[in-house]
């Protein structure tokens, strides 16, 4: 049995440190053309927009674990009511600058940085790292989410009480930690299929 | 190590089932409001451990998530799910013990990013389980310590070392998503369970 071949990109554009920029990625296993794709895949896909995609079009591989993971996400950052938006994105871009998914960061601190309009402090995020100093609200998300993300997980009882302490109510601290864990999904595929690219270009996702 | 698939019990859901989240419970109706989340991490699950596609075998598919999960959470009931789930818990459990560390480390690539790297020890599984395991679920395993603890040092190579033991693409998109998973589950299950035993309003 033959082994996938993996392609080693030579002359991009690589960003030189955590950003809030829109970047690009690219694939290092060259994925099926948008042509080539089954319906089922196209399905898979949720947003068939997502076929100019590098990204979903190889992990339309495997279309019913795609379609599921994809549903997921919409939903644990879009659903109506509990944490705020900004809050979600917040702790996606928390847990990507933790990991080091220069990518994820990008686009969720940017997304972070739109729905609270607190673009300075979410670029020391990125700048500073998890530690950097933030409000009290943003400090409890910000710990909570990397508490989930250290391996072994660390998340405790006294992540809860701060979280509860600046005003998260029990809907509020659930979205939380399935947004927080989800990164921990996501960070894992963009990282090790592909990396990321300047400037943005029609490749990103 | 493709010995016949297990025979599962069905549970209507795993992350309610390891956690103990009964009918009815606060979080049972928190998680309940939002119905396509928890339907679809469900989804994500059955779609990994229902069907050996790309013919990845089943029991191949629980040791490696018993070994992400048992590195990840170690003790947790989440890790003890999946571990009941393989076919040789004792040598799960050797694996675990050599593979044991801190995380999240590793290098990064970006210029101005290279004095916050943390270097760190690659783990290569032992001669002995290796030759129980083969060539080719040894480079999973190994492709999995990576991905869970120092994921930042992703690069062509490392991704070409396990293609090079006879995983194909899509074999390879389905493990990514496995591990991926494994690892987002039992994050899940920790926060919920630690909330779970936080007396919910």
């Amino acid at each position: 049995m033959s082994g996938a071949e993996v392609i080693e990109p030579t002359d991009l554009t690589r960003p030189e440190a955590f950003t809030q920029e829109s970047l690009g990625w690219v694939p290092w296993l060259e994925p099926a053309t948008a042509e080539e794709l089954t319906d089922r895949q196209v399905e898979s896909l949720v947003q068939p927009a997502r076929a100019n995609s590098p990204y979903f079009r190889l992990l339309a591989d495997d279309p019913d674990i795609l379609e599921a993971r994809t549903r997921a996400d919409l939903d644990i950052f879009h659903s109506k009511g509990g944490l705020p938006r900004a809050e979600r994105e917040l702790a996606a871009a928390a847990v990507s600058r933790h990991n080091g998914c220069v990518f994820c960061a990008s686009v969720h601190a940017r997304f972070a940085s739109h729905y609270a309009k607190r673009e300075a402090d979410v670029q020391r995020l990125l700048d500073e790292g998890v530690q950097a100093e933030q409000d009290e609200r943003w400090s409890a998300i910000i710990e909570a989410s990397v508490a989930l993300t250290d391996t072994p997980v660390r998340f405790g009882p006294e992540h809860v009480a701060r979280l509860r302490q600046v005003g998260l109510d029990d809907t509020e601290i659930t979205d939380l930690v399935q947004s927080a864990a989800f990164f921990n999904w996501a960070n894992r595929l963009m990282l090790s299929l592909g990396e990321p690219e300047v400037p943005a270009g029609e490749r990103g996702w | 190590m493709s010995a016949a698939p297990l025979i599962e019990t069905p549970v209507e859901d795993v992350v309610d089932h390891v956690v103990g989240i009964a009918p009815g419970d606060r979080l049972d109706t928190i998680r309940r409001a939002r119905p396509d989340t928890r339907n679809n991490i469900q989804a994500a699950h059955r779609a990994l451990f229902g069907a050996e596609t790309h013919g990845i075998a089943i029991a191949d598919r629980h040791l490696v998530a018993s070994f992400v999960a048992g590195l990840t959470d170690p003790g947790s009931a989440v890790a003890q799910w999946h571990r009941d789930r393989t076919t040789d818990p004792a040598l799960l459990d050797r694996l675990l013990e050599s593979a044991a560390q801190q995380g999240p480390w590793g290098t990064y690539r970006e210029a101005k990013l290279a004095a916050a790297g943390l270097p760190g020890q690659w783990w290569q599984v032992a001669e002995e389980e290796r030759e129980l395991l083969g060539e080719r679920l040894t480079a999973v395993l190994e492709h999995a310590h990576f991905l869970v603890l120092h994921p930042r040092d992703a690069r062509p190579k490392v991704l070409a070392t396990l293609a090079a033991s006879g995983w194909d693409r899509p074999q390879i998109v389905t493990w990514s998503q496995l591990i991926s998973f494994i690892s987002f589950q039992v994050r899940l299950s920790a926060g919920f369970t630690v909330l779970a035993g936080e007396g919910l309003r």
